[in-house]
């Protein structure tokens, strides 16, 4: 029993976190879907600071993800 | 409280319920990005609104790598075969972003370059259904 109310506070204790990242994600898309409706009612392409807000935003979040190399994964590093 | 992890069922558990809140945890988040665009209009609009949704499910896939990793008995964790994966995935999309993003603005995308940045993208955005399956 002590087992699996362990299980249930890890749980608990990860929902603040798991949370945090909806909220983010949420906000990202919704601000992105206005983005596009303002372009769409102004009749106009991006501007250059549009995509160059958006190219610096998806280049940070790649250097993230290609920087989170797991040492917990052998199969990925080099061999010898 | 410790976890007795030689007990078989509690063995069990612990990985079904990972597995489980792992794929939960990443469908949460990336539940969220069909949402994300408006029908766009123009050939730019399209490919910004790709590399919207690429961000955003990127954003997704980041917090999900900020989770604590599987292999314990953390129950809300992040998997490092699935992180392999959403790596091999996004390089390609990022890739064909940036080739459609420089066509789109100097007005020259052609249809197989966007549909090649679609397939790309939407491979990455489709990372969730691929795991159900795993």
């Amino acid at each position: 029993m002590n087992a699996v109310l362990t299980l249930v506070l890890q749980f608990l204790d990860a929902l603040p976190l798991l949370l945090a990242g909806y909220e983010d994600v949420k906000a990202a898309a919704a601000a992105l879907s206005a983005q596009i409706k303002t372009m769409q009612a102004e009749d106009r392409d991006p501007t250059d600071e549009e995509w160059s807000a958006l190219d610096a935003q998806v280049a940070t979040l790649m250097s993230t993800i290609d920087g989170a190399q797991d040492p917990a994964q052998p199969q990925l590093l080099p061999e010898g | 409280m410790i976890i007795d992890r030689e007990d078989p069922v509690l063995a069990f558990l612990g990985k079904v319920g990972c597995a489980a809140l792992s794929i939960v945890a990443l469908c949460f988040m990336l539940g969220l990005i069909g949402c994300a665009t408006s029908a766009p209009k123009t050939p730019a609009q399209t490919v910004f609104a790709l590399k919207g949704g690429f961000g955003v499910a990127l954003k997704a896939a980041v917090d999900y790598e900020g989770l604590p990793r599987c292999g314990g008995v953390t129950p809300i964790c992040s998997d490092p075969v699935v992180m392999a994966r959403i790596r091999v995935l996004a390089d390609p999309a990022a890739l064909a972003l940036s080739a459609a993003e420089d066509a789109a603005r100097r007005g020259a995308l052609d249809p197989q370059t966007l549909l090649a940045t679609e397939n790309a993208v939407y491979a990455f955005e489709g990372l969730a259904a691929t795991l159900k399956v795993k």
